[in-house]
């Protein structure tokens, strides 16, 4: 109900408000690392009251009159950004940057110059749509944002199709990744280990994951198989990455990690003191070093959210001739593709799920969720 | 006085000196749909409600651009307020105007957070 007050709470079920809305019950939704950021207080525009989730999965239980392609009783996955299929962006496959979405562009603009597509439970400035942590939810353009989870994918697999894995699918997406290639992933949470089995997936040789937490490090090395370096027992990233790659640099480096980094470094106790005085958003010491370790010529994904950030490492990124590539992720671009891979038993990310729970054990969930504790990866709520 | 106490004084003061923005303000986007497509859209009174809905608008004008390929014709909406507001507001909300009759026109409806669940009253 502020920042950091989350409670569990009734309220009013979602109608059919537009002619291609559907409503659907949720079957799970779950906890992002950019829900922190919303309940911390580092983006604005968040409103007390305000139903957050916008990872999930459920079941349609109504359509409005001008959807054709859904029916009550389906089981889809939704990609969190919602797009139109009618504008320049989605023609494009560029989902998230959809022109049609935002109910609210006047918030969105002061702080990006152009509105992104709606979300939900994402703040007013990303279009204030009621989120997914509840038992129903409305869909808006329902036709081309629900997409129907086929037989023998489990709802713990699609769940995170809706967020996690294309987030991560887009990071290395992103790399252009080249038979042989190296690349290194600050962050084992959801993203980031999505994010290195998509780069395995796209044919990278090598993977080297980035965390500090003894769980996640295990579940990068034992699930996925990337090679791990702890940089809480590391003097230095940077030194360690030059090693293994023969002095060469990652051919492209992923960051997953965000706005609220840890570090080890003078440069993250002046990120961590000017966020808590707010005068700033972002820790970026991940960022930073990322951009630091990426061989010359090489690709910086961004795919961790950020606010404002001091100390931008540009001149790294020009005099490297560093190509750097970030977004929200357009799910709907790569929907087709990761159920693919899923039914193929390519890929399965159900493994995130550490703590299944009720609703009205959320808050206890994000309290886990954000402390990282009792091994806490991703709460999944079944409502 | 309490510093919360001259604290609430200084923000009234220093807001009271915030100078009005203009009270008209323009915005274009292209749309992908003919001129008189838009027009009908905008003709129809739920949509206009839809699209104007909260902004305290005095009156609102139409005018049509070049054809961008790809990306449709170019439609500016001249916005004028019923009474001037801080800043840009009357070019932010005519771009809010502007791109909401993009999306009637494009997409058959106009996004919104109407009967929004949540926890407040």
């Amino acid at each position: 109900m502020g920042v950091n007050d989350l409670q569990a709470n009734t309220v009013a079920d979602p109608i059919l408000v537009n002619p291609h809305d559907a409503i659907l019950k949720v079957r799970l939704t779950t906890t992002c690392g950019s829900d922190l950021h919303l309940l911390g207080g580092y983006i604005p525009t968040m409103r007390e009251g305000d139903v957050i989730g916008h990872e999930y999965m459920g079941e349609v239980v109504e359509v409005g009159p001008e959807t054709t392609k859904l029916n009550v009783g389906d089981r889809v996955v939704v990609p969190s950004f919602l797009g139109c299929g009618k504008c320049w962006y989605c023609e494009h496959e560029e989902w998230s940057l959809c022109d049609n979405t935002h109910p609210k562009p006047e918030l969105s603009e002061p702080i990006l110059g152009y509105p992104t597509g709606g979300i939900p439970g994402y703040s007013h400035a990303f279009g204030g749509y009621a989120g997914s942590h509840a038992e129903y939810i409305r869909v808006p353009h329902a036709d081309v944002n629900c997409f129907h989870v086929p037989e023998g994918i489990t709802d713990e697999q699609a769940l995170f199709l809706s967020d996690a894995v294309p987030t991560g699918y887009m990071g290395a997406d992103f790399c252009n990744i080249q038979p042989g290639d190296t690349v290194a992933v600050w962050g084992c949470g959801g993203v980031g280990l999505m994010a290195q089995r998509s780069a395995q997936l796209m044919g990278a040789e090598r993977v080297i994951a980035i965390d500090r937490l003894p769980e996640r490090l295990a579940l990068a090395r034992d699930t996925i198989g990337s090679e791990t370096i702890d940089y809480s027992g590391d003097d230095s990233v940077m030194e360690t990455l030059r090693e293994l790659t023969y002095g060469r640099g990652p051919d492209a480096c992923i960051e997953a990690v965000g706005m609220e980094a840890h570090g080890t470094g003078p440069l993250y106790a002046y990120d961590r003191v000017k966020q808590a005085l707010h005068l700033h958003s972002d820790r970026g010491s991940a960022l930073r070093e990322a951009a630091l370790a990426v061989r010359k010529g090489g690709t910086l994904s961004v795919v961790g959210v950020y606010g404002v950030i001091d100390k931008f490492p540009l001149g790294v990124l020009m005099n490297k001739g560093i190509t750097i590539r970030t977004a929200q992720q357009p799910g709907q671009r790569y929907m087709p593709r990761m159920l693919g891979h899923v039914q193929r038993g390519e890929l399965d990310p159900s493994f995130l799920i550490t703590h299944r729970m009720t609703l009205e054990e959320s808050p206890r969930g994000y309290e886990l969720f954000k402390n990282k504790e009792d091994g806490c990866l991703r709460a999944v709520f079944a409502p | 006085m309490t510093i919360l106490e001259e604290g609430a004084t200084k923000a009234r003061e220093v807001l009271a000196k915030v100078r009005p923005g203009p009270l008209e303000g323009r915005r274009s986007l292209p749309v992908r749909a003919e001129p008189a497509a838009v027009e009908r859209a905008w003709a129809t009174a739920d949509g206009r409600a839809a699209i104007l809905e909260g902004i305290p608008v005095a009156d609102v004008g139409l005018d049509f651009g070049p054809t961008m390929e790809g990306w449709g014709t170019v439609v500016t909406v001249t916005l004028r307020l019923q009474a001037a507001m801080p800043g840009m507001a009357a070019q932010t909300l005519a771009g809010k105007v502007v791109r909401h009759l993009k999306a009637l026109v494009e997409t058959g409806e106009v996004p919104t957070t109407a009967n929004n669940p949540a926890a407040r009253s």
